[in-house]
């Protein structure tokens, strides 16, 4: 595009007689020019090979840029790694001044942490070591969230009851919305499962049996508890993720307040605690959603279909249910807060926080699920 | 349009900036002249900042404007203000290095996003660029490994890694040991002679803004408008402003 526009350099090379050899800069060189490379200069001193001296001849330079810089920074190393004399005091002043300031860098640190091959037995051990780190680091954590509910049960533990509330209402009410709307479609979405089915045996009042008994004793604890890892359980990597980024953990520790108590604790209550009350209203709206199927859809009346629920609900459903969500509660916050608080310091490691947060969290909670069935199931509940 | 002779570089005129819904800075006219290097002082808190902010394109000031050669900067189109803004260098306050990334790809970015360089000629540049600052060797450190002082260097590495025309530094020296400041203090005058570039500097380092500065204002707060201007040596000489003089001798002469 503006390759015509674009200022002219020029480079020519000359020996001047055995042994000597004259670079001739001149015209405009800058950065975005396409300026040569150092390997042109390299040829020609492989083409004599008896060069020991080289001039450099400025007089008809105009502007200059960070590229001669960089390209005489080149010829300088190559200069030296050839043995070749040459004398910067030939270059303009501020050429000099620059290359100067730029050559009296501090120490290079580089050497202490050379790199060398890693061979495949290393490797492996390394990955090993840092999988058992991993494995160690939650269980240290497990017993560290032990200790402060400990604390907090002999009143010890620091944090802020305002924190508290504010955590109590973001992980409660403000999510009642979207509980309300995931759960409402889940009940429905049964309904019809169920309607497919039992109409062909004329059986369409059982699907009551089917809503009720599928919502409270699996879809409501967890699809909520899947909804609060998404919500929830990200925004806490993400909030401790970038307290660590600005050292604010370090801050508190500095302080003598334990970021345990202080920031991981009162999560962890607020989502155990909510969670299984979110659960019990999911419970509800879910119930409702399938009974607005029943009702207006397969046309069962309103006191049938309400008869036929609450005889089929059990008190030790309920119970499961709960127990469950509190189960999936505490997983989640302490999946989320480990990973926040072993988030790294960049951009980047909060956002791998946030999202190893969720997966984690929908694995454990998927998990744990399975393990509740095997185990109902066996104890006949 | 403004009248501006041929050797200004940026022009102030009219300017009303505001914070939320404050007004902090009232009517600035002021003029930078091409390679001058020009200090913006005040105590903290009076705007500093949110100036450079408004004279580098990330906030609209109220009212007025700001000509770059003459050209409008805010009342043209989105494009023209980009278009003037490549030929910015800016420095922020904390860095803001991309933590993602190492001091190479942060100082590389720019020259990547916007020259056609080779990758190996963009390599030697930024090693120059670390170089120029005290950082040769450091290049495949993350931000986050780095002391604050050497983040800071890195990011004026990165300012410069186009050769601007106009360099922006948010104190840059703050948090720098001497011998660091002083080297960026001469880096800073070398940039100017050679490569002609004009530098507006946010500071409040009094040997910074005594060796390197041969222009400034100084605003205040309370009236919320410049109380001076001009070449700090003379403005301490010619001032009777009790504000300016306590501030540009720590409050150390007494009168």
């Amino acid at each position: 595009m503006d390759s015509k526009k674009s200022p002219k350099w020029s480079l020519d090379i000359t020996t001047i007689d055995a042994g000597e050899m004259c670079l001739q800069l001149s015209g405009t060189w800058k950065m975005r020019a396409n300026l040569p490379d150092i390997d042109i200069i390299k040829k020609s001193l492989g083409k004599h090979t008896n060069i020991s001296k080289l001039r450099i001849d400025t007089s008809a330079l105009k502007t200059w840029d960070t590229g001669l810089l960089t390209f005489l920074r080149d010829l300088h190393r190559l200069c030296e790694a050839q043995h070749i004399d040459y004398n910067p005091e030939e270059l303009p002043k501020g050429v000099q001044s620059l290359l100067l300031l730029a050559e009296e860098a501090p120490e290079k640190y580089r050497h202490l942490f050379s790199s060398h091959r890693i061979s495949l037995f290393e490797k492996v051990g390394t990955e090993t070591l840092k999988i058992t780190a991993i494995i160690m680091g939650i269980i240290i954590f497990v017993g560290d969230i032990s200790l402060s509910l400990y604390r907090l049960f002999l009143g010890k533990a620091r944090f802020l009851i305002s924190d508290l509330i504010l955590f109590f209402q973001e992980a409660g009410v403000y999510a009642l919305g979207i509980v309300t709307l995931i759960n409402f479609l889940v009940g429905l979405i049964l309904a019809y499962i169920g309607a497919v089915q039992l109409s062909q045996f004329g059986a369409q009042i059982y699907i009551a049996n089917l809503v009720s008994i599928g919502v409270i004793r699996e879809m409501a604890p967890i699809m909520t508890a899947i909804i609060m890892a998404g919500r929830t359980g990200a925004a806490y990597a993400a909030q401790l993720g970038t307290m660590q980024v600005n050292e604010e953990i370090d801050a508190l520790r500095t302080l003598a307040i334990r970021p345990m108590d202080f920031l991981v604790l009162p999560r962890t209550l607020a989502l155990v605690l909510m969670l299984p009350l979110l659960c019990l209203y999911g419970d509800l709206v879910g119930i409702m959603g399938g009974g607005i199927i029943g009702v207006f859809v397969l046309k069962l009346s309103i006191l049938r279909y309400s008869v036929q629920t609450l005889s089929s609900i059990s008190i030790a459903d309920v119970f499961l249910g709960i127990t469950k969500s509190a189960v999936f509660g505490i997983l989640i916050a302490v999946a989320s807060c480990h990973r926040g608080m072993k988030c790294g310091r960049s951009a980047e490691a909060v956002g791998k926080a946030t999202t190893s947060a969720v997966v984690t969290s929908l694995v454990l909670i998927i998990s744990a699920d399975a393990l509740f069935a095997v185990f109902t199931n066996a104890l006949g509940i | 349009m403004c009248a501006v002779s041929d050797d200004v570089q940026i022009s102030v005129r009219k300017m009303d900036m505001r914070y939320r819904h404050e007004t902090l800075l009232k009517d600035l006219n002021f003029d930078v002249h091409t390679q001058d290097v020009f200090v913006i002082m005040g105590e903290s808190g009076c705007g500093k900042s949110t100036l450079l902010r408004h004279m580098i394109g990330l906030t609209r000031p109220r009212h007025g404007d700001i000509f770059y050669q003459g050209k409008s900067f805010w009342h043209c189109g989105p494009e023209q203000r980009e278009e003037m803004m490549q030929h910015f260098g800016v420095m922020y306050q904390n860095g803001a290095l991309w933590t993602s990334m190492t001091l190479v790809e942060n100082v590389a970015l720019p020259l990547k996003q916007f020259t056609t360089l080779t990758r190996r000629k963009i390599k030697h540049a930024v090693e120059f660029k670390l170089a120029l600052v005290g950082l040769d060797g450091y290049g495949d450190y993350y931000p986050a490994e780095l002391s604050g002082g050497m983040r800071k260097r890195a990011a004026i590495a990165r300012a410069m890694a186009l050769d601007p025309k106009i360099l922006f530094f948010d104190e840059p020296s703050a948090g720098l040991d001497p011998i660091n400041s002083k080297r960026l203090d001469e880096l800073l005058l070398e940039l100017r002679d050679n490569f002609g570039a004009t530098i507006v500097v946010v500071t409040h380092e009094l040997d910074s803004i005594f060796s390197i500065a041969n222009n400034s204002i100084f605003i205040e707060p309370k009236v919320k408008s410049i109380i001076g201007r001009g070449n700090p040596k003379k403005l301490l000489e010619t001032t009777d402003n009790p504000k300016i003089i306590e501030f540009l001798t720590r409050g150390e002469r007494y009168e």
